[in-house]
């Protein structure tokens, strides 16, 4: 009988100091949070939200495509920088200008995004740019600066993701979502995660933190371009097999690509390199 | 010294070619004409230019990976040729849809590079080491231009045309195809002979990419030994 009190002194005693140290997390918890989401940019009269009913894309080749950064609202905006983002965005410009179908890529910056500016702010950077395709970048980051209840696992407001977290750990989450702006149509969308362990100690926090803040958004951003090629792959073959949902024009300048096969300076340097040291061969050689 | 015939030939025909449009128009790579039949055009394409700045670098470089592969006794230049030249117009038609028209002997080159280096891999020590480090850059920069996209440093600054990656890697996989059709038997021969106990290990290898007919070794063989 004693036995089995002190048992259950024990498990209430355990439960207590648990519920405890919880409480304590919950009141210490600071958590840096720094997010621009793209539903709230397209849609954001939550209560009353209008219906857009996307319409079938008309996709004119080669395209001319807009990429942004979304709007966040009130302080999350201090996360990245105006350099920061353009640099961003020129990472992921770079990378996709080398497809042929890609004529120009535009970055549009963050003042020409209005917060909540939804459609008819697209048709205005649809206007001013001359692009029928965007790319809307929002993210999500997360530092956890004490180990709690909360921030054990953070649901991202970019998307479904559970992200854990632990002490001094830093996630990142960058969302791409490509939108044929006429159509209201989304064309396809791919995200890029990253996770930084802790590692900063009191001294150097403030530091480390921003250091793993830049750091997380450069990964995501690699992660990110390795999945929308991805994600571009599928698109194209679902443009293919489905016809009646994606129409594809081609300019007449499009048809009339022209490839070559050019001699560039590194070709050029070894071919004579080559031709050179077969000539002094040749004339050691003779008698 | 020899005249580098098929080289000069080569050049010839394609700079004839930009000097006489009507030419260029039936000897052009298009993919529409392709596509309903003249099939000539994927290998004839190669021979066709641009502009003059793409001619005249894609002649330079020709006349000299052409001359040396000529002046090394090579018997198989015209296959190289050929079959790069082919195998280059069938990867654009297949692998590149977007481009209408395309044209230039760089694939062609690029071929001759590659053999002309899996060839010296058998020679004398020096010639070996270039070849090494020439087919080494060759893939390095085959790497480099599909993942940009684009040719390194293009010398002529805007062209009339976009560059076409794969041209390059299609005519190196050409060029290692021909080198492994003509040359097999003789490196089979060569890893048996170079086996332990085999008293003209030594000579063979040194013969290796020479001429040999009927145990009768032409003027290549006293170049190779000298050298």
């Amino acid at each position: 009988m004693q036995t089995s009190n002190q048992s259950r002194y024990s498990i209430l005693l355990m439960v207590s100091l648990f519920i405890a140290l919880a409480l304590g997390g919950c009141e210490t918890s600071r958590t840096r949070h720094n997010a621009a989401s793209v539903v709230d940019f397209l849609y954001p009269d939550s209560k009353n939200p209008v219906v857009v009913k996307p319409s079938i894309p008309v996709l004119t080749l080669p395209l001319r495509v807009g990429i942004a950064f979304v709007p966040g609202t009130g302080r999350a905006d201090s996360a990245l920088t105006e350099k920061q983002k353009i640099d961003l965005m020129q990472q992921v410009a770079g990378h996709f200008k080398k497809y042929p179908y890609v004529k120009d890529i535009e970055l549009i910056p963050s003042a020409y995004l209005k917060a909540k500016g939804g459609f008819s702010n697209l048709d205005q950077i649809r206007t001013m740019y001359g692009v029928d395709v965007i790319a809307l970048v929002s993210y999500d980051q997360v530092q956890f600066t004490d180990q709690d209840f909360l921030s054990l696992t953070y649901w991202t407001i970019v998307g479904a993701y559970v992200v854990p977290g632990e002490k001094n750990d830093t996630s990142t989450m960058l969302d791409t979502v490509v939108f044929d702006i006429p159509s209201r149509k989304m064309l396809f969308r791919a995200p890029g995660i990253h996770h930084i362990k802790g590692r900063a100690t009191l001294a150097n926090l403030s530091e480390e933190l921003r250091l793993d803040s830049e750091t997380g958004f450069n990964e995501a951003t690699k992660q990110m371009i390795e999945n929308l090629d991805q994600q571009l792959a599928l698109f194209k073959d679902k443009v293919k097999e489905r016809p009646q949902e994606y129409k594809v024009l081609h300019t007449a300048e499009y048809q009339s690509r022209t490839g070559g096969g050019s001699i560039d300076m590194t070709w050029m340097a070894l071919i004579l390199a080559l031709g050179g040291a077969f000539a002094l061969r040749q004339r050691r050689t003779l008698p | 010294m020899r005249m580098p015939l098929w080289t000069v030939l080569l050049c010839g025909i394609a700079t004839a070619i930009y000097l006489v449009p009507p030419l260029a128009g039936v000897a052009i790579y298009d993919r529409d004409a392709i596509a309903s039949g003249e099939w000539w055009r994927l290998a004839t394409g190669n021979l066709v230019h641009l502009s003059l700045m793409q001619l005249i670098l894609d002649v330079i470089a020709l006349l000299v990976v052409g001359t040396i592969i000529e002046l090394r006794g090579e018997r198989h230049w015209w296959l190289i040729c050929s079959t790069a030249g082919t195998v280059v117009g069938l990867s654009v038609y297949l692998t590149a849809p977007e481009f209408r028209y395309y044209g230039g002997l760089s694939g062609i080159v690029t071929g001759a590079v590659v053999y002309l280096c899996l060839d010296g891999l058998r020679d004398t020590a020096n010639w070996r080491g270039l070849c090494m480090f020439v087919l080494a850059l060759v893939a390095l920069k085959i790497g480099i231009e599909f993942s940009s996209g684009d040719t390194l440093l293009t010398v002529a600054g805007s062209q009339p045309f976009e560059a076409v990656p794969v041209s390059h890697l299609a005519g190196a996989c050409a060029a290692l195809f021909v080198f492994i059709l003509t040359r097999g038997k003789q490196l089979i021969q060569s890893s048996r002979a170079s086996a332990p106990g085999s008293c003209s290990a030594g000579e063979e290898l040194a013969l290796g990419n020479h001429e040999i007919e009927e145990g009768k070794v032409t003027s290549a063989k006293s170049f190779s030994k000298n050298s």
